[in-house]
């Protein structure tokens, strides 16, 4: 069974990685502030995630538990038997605080958005760098 | 035009093939999940809640709740605060905003009005018994916080700004909210060490249980359940924390033309 579960893992973890070269592809290349940001979102949790399966484990038998105690533990040989079988804590802890950060980065983007929006009257890129051209040559 | 678009494609093209083999060689994670959890991993699984070893303990069932607010909790304090900043970045950006009450307004149609006005009061309890119960079963303060602002969301959307203003949800008050959270916050990681000046005792900043050379601590037990001490406290301040602030956002991004229109007036007869 772990066969199994190992090949699809790695699947997993590569469809990600290609997925933020797709996201890339978008900062990159889109002219749209608008699809620049949501490329910009796409790649942090695709990173994310790939953050995230580095603390997955596999069992010899059965299926790994989440990092939180089902009940209180009364002896000692309990909370041994958790901590055989849960998976690493320590990465889901700081991809919530890359996700909480990475919000309010999205925040203030999608901000400073509204504003060029406001300005030009159009999300696209291209319009404010052949006004930047227009003024030099005068 | 065409020939930069191929180098794009071509260069993230030999990235994702770079990561991958990377990845595949066992260079950086490695690609078969372990059996076993790293050592780090294994003493924060076997300490978060622990009554044989007091002094390492933080008596929260949720491991994840534990690290974020015990373990590693300067790094939470930070993020919250790098959360606030960005709340003050966008007031900076939309200064001048003014909020117009009885514009016209519509709404969507009474069938998807009347199933939210009962939806909408469960959401705000499903985020408030996450923040309530984050040290005991999975979720937390940020989480509940998100859950919650789903409502304000919900009520722009389909009825409209209008109705979060009957609901006396301004924008100063929100942010009035966000603030005396944050110094909550603060002021928590500091009560232990104030508390042990007054008293002649040893205390750490963002203490929470016993620790060694300290013999004072947060409560852990509330009559039959494990509080773990501060980061009940912690979940329950960072549930109004990302509320005010996300709503704040919400609201100063959905605001209407007449609300918006002399933004930066105010700012131009300053300079």
């Amino acid at each position: 069974m772990s066969e199994i579960l190992q090949a699809i893992f790695t699947i997993v973890v590569t469809i990600f990685i290609t997925n933020m070269g797709i996201a890339l592809y978008g900062v990159f290349s889109r002219p749209s502030l608008i699809k620049k940001t949501i490329s910009l979102v796409l790649f942090t949790d695709s990173i994310n995630i790939i953050a995230i399966s580095i603390g997955f484990r596999v069992l010899e038998e059965g299926y790994p538990k989440p990092p939180i105690l089902p009940k209180i533990p009364e002896t000692p040989a309990e909370l041994e038997y958790f901590v055989q079988v849960s998976v690493d804590p320590l990465l889901q802890a700081l991809v919530l605080t890359a996700i909480v950060i990475g919000f309010a980065i999205n925040m203030f983007i999608i901000g400073l958005v509204k504003i060029y929006y406001r300005h030009y009257g159009t999300t696209d890129i291209r319009v404010s760098l052949e006004e930047g051209k227009h003024e030099k040559n005068n | 035009m065409k020939k930069k678009d191929i180098v794009i494609a071509v260069s993230l093209a030999i990235m994702v093939i770079a990561i991958s083999s990377a990845l595949y060689a066992g260079g950086i994670i490695i690609i078969t999940p372990p059996y076993k959890v790293r050592d780090l991993a294994k003493n924060f699984l076997r300490y978060s809640y622990n009554p044989w070893n007091g002094k390492l303990t933080s008596y929260a069932l949720n491991v994840v709740s534990a690290i974020i607010w015990d373990y590693r909790g300067l790094d939470t304090v930070l993020e919250t605060a790098v959360l606030y900043s960005a709340v003050i970045g966008i007031t900076v950006l939309f200064r001048g905003i003014v909020e117009i009450r009885g514009l016209k307004h519509r709404g969507l149609s009474l069938l998807v009005k009347m199933p939210s006005r009962i939806v909408i009061p469960l959401i705000i309890a499903v985020g408030i018994s996450l923040a309530v119960h984050g040290h005991l079963t999975p979720g937390g303060g940020f989480q509940a916080g998100a859950v919650a602002t789903v409502t304000p969301a919900l009520i722009i959307t389909i009825f409209s700004i209008e109705a979060l203003y009957v609901l006396k949800l301004r924008i100063q008050k929100l942010f009035l909210m966000r603030t005396i959270a944050f110094i909550g916050i603060l002021m928590i990681s500091i009560s232990l060490f104030l508390y042990s000046l007054m008293s002649l005792t040893n205390a750490y900043v963002l203490q929470n249980m016993i620790r060694e050379h300290s013999n004072i601590s947060m409560p852990h037990w509330f009559i039959d359940v494990p509080l773990a001490g501060s980061v009940f406290l912690y979940n329950i301040l960072e549930f109004f924390t990302v509320f005010a602030g996300l709503t704040y956002v919400f609201i100063v991004y959905s605001m209407r033309r007449k609300e918006v229109e002399n933004m930066w007036e105010e700012v131009e007869t300053y300079e």
